[in-house]
C-alpha cells in the first residue's frame, strides 16, 4: 500500500495537480467568463421573471439564426447578467454564440475566447484531448487513483490522529513537506473522496459502455448505444423538419408561464426552439436548478405553432440520484460560502499534492545524488512545471484574452485558439525551464508567476479601465473577485519566491548540512507512514 | 506487504520487480476492468431481466462499477500472491462473460 500511494502519486500526481488547479478555477468559471468577455460586465441584472423573450431577443434570435436548425437562450441571473443566445452553424457543425443585454435585447460586442466555461471547465474532465474521448479516460484513470490514494493513504498512515495536530514548518523541508501533506489531505480527506467518485458518476455514460451496450441492442454500435441511453434517460424530444414554412411563433413568456405552474414554481432558465421557421418547429423549456442540489432533468416540450404541450420528462428515481450526486459535484446551486468551500477545498487538494511531490524528492535527493540517479531531477522538473507552470500558464491564458486583437486570425488559429495557443506554449516553456534551472526553477517560477498575476491585472485595467475599487463601486463583482484572487497570487508567489531566495540554503541541505547518520532517507514509507 | 521484494526504491534495478509490477498493473487495471465490465454487463441485464427499465439499470451498475473497480484495485495492489491475483482475475472475468452471453441470448 505505501508502495502504491508513492508510485501511484509520483506517476499520475502530475495529471491529479492539473484535474485539480482547473476544478478549483472552475468553481467560478463564470466568474472569469465575465473577466475574460468584458462586454458582459453588466452591473445590475434583471429578476429573471421581469425579462422578456418575445419581441426583441426572440426577434434576433431569429434573424441571427436563420437557417439554423436550431438556437436556444439561457436566461441571465446574478452570476451571468446577459442573455446567451446559442445556435447551431450546421454546415461546420458547431454551436455558436452572442450574448444579449437582457433589458435592451442588443447585441453585445464579441470576444472570440472559450474563458473558463469553454477551456478551463472542460479541460478539468477532459484535458481537451477529443480523440476517441482519451481525455475522458485519462482523467477517470486520475479519478479512480485519488479514490486509490485516499484509501492507501489512510492505510499507510497508522498515526492519522496524532499527526493531524503536528506541523513543523521550521523543521527541515523533508518534515514539513510531509506534515503539510497530512494535513490538507486529512482536513480535505472527505471532500476529496466525495469528489472523485461523484466525477465518476457523472460519466456514467463514457466509462461503462458494457453497461449499456448491453440493453441497447437495436443499436449499430456503441456510440449509438450511447445516444439511445441518453435519449432514454436523459430525457429527449425529437420531431423531423416538416419543410414547409411556418413563420408564427407562440409566446415564449407564456410557455415559461405555463411551465411554471407545470413544475409547481419551478422555473425555465433554457428555452429552445428547434427548426425555427419551419412548420414542425416545437419548444424546448428547461427547468433551473438554482436552488437545489439536484441538477434535475426536467424538461417541457411545446408546439411552437400551437403551443400545446408534446412532450414532458423527468428523471427515474435511480437517475435523480445520479443527479443528485452530479449536483454535489458541480456545485450549480446559488450559496456564495459553499463556492467558496469548494474552491478552497479544491486548492487544499493542490496543497495536498505539490507537497506529496516536495515530500518524495527531498526524501530521494542525496540518495539519489549519490548513487547518480536522475529520477529526482526528472520528477522535480515535472513537479515544479505541474505546479508553479501550471499556474503561469493559467496566467498568460488571462494575458493573451487581455493582448489579443479582436479580429486576430494567425496561422490558421482563430483568437481563441491563440488564447489556448499561448497557454500550452507558456506551459511547454516552464518544463523547459524547470529542466534546465534546477537549483532555481522554484524561485524563478514563483517570481514569474507575481509578475504574470499581475500583468492580467494591470492588462485588465489598460484596456478596460476596471480596477478593484471602481469594479466594486460598480457592483462587478467578478471582476472585482478574479482581479483580487490574481493580486493575492501575485503577492503570495513574490512572497515565497523572497522566502525561498533567501532560504534557498534549505533546499541544499540535504546534501551538505545533515550529519552523515541522518542521511538515511533511501526509506521514507518505514519512517512513520 | 509484498508489493516488491525490494524495499529500497531504485536502489538496485531489478528485472524481477519490474516483471511483478506490470503483472499487478495489467492484472488490476486491465483485467479488473475487463472482469468490472463483464460484471456491470451482466448485472443491466439481469436487472432488466428482473424488470427495470433499461435506463435506470444502466446508471445503478454504472454506479456500482465503480465501486468494484476501486475495491479490486485495493485487491489487486494488496493480495500477496501474483499467480492468484492473475487466476482469481481471470476466472472472474470468463465466469460473467459466460453468464453474460448465456443471459443475453434468453432475451
Amino acid at each position: 500500500m505505501a508502495l502504491l500511494h508513492t508510485w501511484a502519486g509520483v506517476i499520475l500526481g502530475s495529471l491529479l495537480f492539473a484535474i485539480f488547479w482547473m476544478g478549483s478555477l472552475s468553481v467560478f468559471d463564470k466568474e472569469i467568463d465575465r473577466w475574460m468577455i468584458p462586454s458582459t460586465r453588466l452591473s445590475t441584472p434583471l429578476p429573471e421573471e421581469k425579462i422578456l423573450l418575445d419581441g426583441v431577443i426572440s426577434a434576433t434570435a431569429n434573424r441571427i439564426a436563420k437557417g439554423s436548425s436550431q438556437w436556444f437562450v439561457r436566461l441571465p441571473n446574478e452570476r451571468v447578467p446577459v442573455v446567451e443566445l446559442r445556435w447551431r452553424d450546421d454546415k461546420e457543425k458547431v454551436m455558436l454564440r452572442r450574448y444579449l443585454n437582457p433589458q435592451t435585447g442588443e447585441v453585445l460586442e464579441h470576444t472570440d475566447t472559450l474563458a473558463g466555461t469553454g477551456f478551463i471547465f472542460p479541460f478539468h474532465f477532459n484535458l481537451h484531448l477529443k480523440w476517441k474521448d482519451l481525455g475522458y479516460w485519462l482523467v477517470g484513470l486520475a479519478g479512480i487513483t485519488m479514490m486509490l490514494m485516499v484509501i492507501s493513504g489512510v492505510v499507510v498512515h497508522r498515526k492519522i490522529f496524532v499527526d493531524f495536530f503536528v506541523f513543523r514548518p521550521q523543521k527541515k523541508n523533508r518534515r514539513a513537506s510531509l506534515d503539510l501533506h497530512n494535513v490538507t489531505a486529512v482536513i480535505g480527506l472527505p471532500f476529496h473522496f466525495v469528489m472523485a467518485l461523484s466525477g465518476l458518476i457523472i460519466f456514467i455514460a463514457i466509462y461503462w459502455p458494457s453497461s449499456y451496450s448491453a440493453v441497447y441492442p437495436k443499436a449499430k454500435d456503441v456510440a449509438g448505444a450511447r445516444s439511445a441511453f441518453n435519449a432514454e434517460g436523459y430525457g429527449q424530444f425529437r420531431r423531423a423538419k416538416a419543410g414547409t414554412d411556418q413563420t408564427t411563433l407562440v409566446s415564449l413568456d407564456r410557455l415559461r408561464e405555463t411551465a411554471r405552474t407545470s413544475w409547481d414554481g419551478g422555473h425555465a432558465n433554457f428555452v429552445r426552439v428547434w427548426h425555427p421557421g419551419d412548420d414542425a418547429s416545437y419548444v424546448e423549456l428547461r427547468r433551473s436548478y438554482a436552488d437545489s442540489v439536484s441538477m434535475t432533468l426536467d424538461q417541457l416540450y411545446y408546439d411552437a405553432d400551437t403551443g400545446k404541450e408534446l412532450y414532458n420528462f423527468s428523471a427515474k428515481p435511480i437517475m435523480s440520484i445520479q443527479r443528485f450526486v452530479s449536483g454535489l459535484h458541480f456545485n450549480q446551486f446559488d450559496h456564495w460560502l459553499l463556492r467558496w468551500l469548494y474552491f478552497f477545498g479544491g486548492l487544499s487538494g493542490c496543497v495536498m499534492i505539490a507537497s506529496g511531490f516536495v515530500f518524495w524528492i527531498e526524501s530521494r535527493r542525496a540518495d539519489h545524488e549519490k548513487k547518480g540517479l536522475g529520477g529526482v531531477r526528472i520528477v522535480e522538473a515535472l513537479t515544479i512545471a505541474s505546479v508553479t507552470g501550471l499556474m503561469i500558464a493559467t496566467c498568460v491564458f488571462f494575458i493573451a484574452n487581455r493582448l489579443l486583437p479582436l479580429e486576430i486570425k494567425f496561422a490558421g488559429f482563430d483568437r481563441a485558439g491563440l488564447e489556448m495557443l499561448a497557454f500550452y506554449c507558456a506551459w511547454t516553456l516552464t518544463l523547459v525551464h524547470a529542466a534546465s534551472r534546477p537549483k532555481r526553477a522554484w524561485v524563478d517560477q514563483c517570481y514569474g508567476l507575481a509578475c504574470s498575476a499581475l500583468i492580467a491585472v494591470i492588462l485588465n485595467l489598460l484596456t478596460t479601465g476596471h480596477h478593484i475599487v471602481f469594479a466594486s463601486q460598480q457592483q462587478l463583482w467578478a471582476v472585482v473577485g478574479v482581479d483580487s484572487l490574481l493580486v493575492a497570487t501575485g503577492l503570495l508567489s513574490f512572497i515565497v519566491a523572497q522566502h525561498l531566495r533567501n532560504n534557498s540554503r534549505v533546499f541544499r541541505t540535504a546534501k551538505t548540512d545533515l550529519p552523515a547518520d541522518k542521511v538515511i532517507i533511501s526509506k521514507p514509507e518505514s519512517q512513520h507512514i | 506487504m509484498k508489493f516488491s521484494a525490494n524495499t529500497k526504491p531504485a536502489s538496485r534495478f531489478s528485472w524481477i520487480a519490474i516483471f511483478k509490477i506490470a503483472a499487478r498493473l495489467v492484472a488490476g487495471i486491465g483485467i479488473g476492468y475487463a472482469g468490472c465490465a463483464a460484471i456491470v454487463a451482466f448485472l443491466t441485464l439481469a436487472f432488466v431481466g428482473l424488470g427495470m427499465e433499461r435506463s435506470e439499470a444502466v446508471v445503478l451498475t454504472s454506479t456500482i462499477g465503480f465501486v468494484l473497480y476501486t475495491a479490486q484495485l485495493v485487491w489487486a495492489f494488496s493480495v500477496a500472491s501474483i499467480a492468484r491475483l492473475w487466476a482469481y482475475s481471470l476466472a472472474v472475468t470468463g465466469v460473467f462473460l459466460v453468464a453474460y452471453f448465456f443471459l443475453s441470448k434468453m432475451y
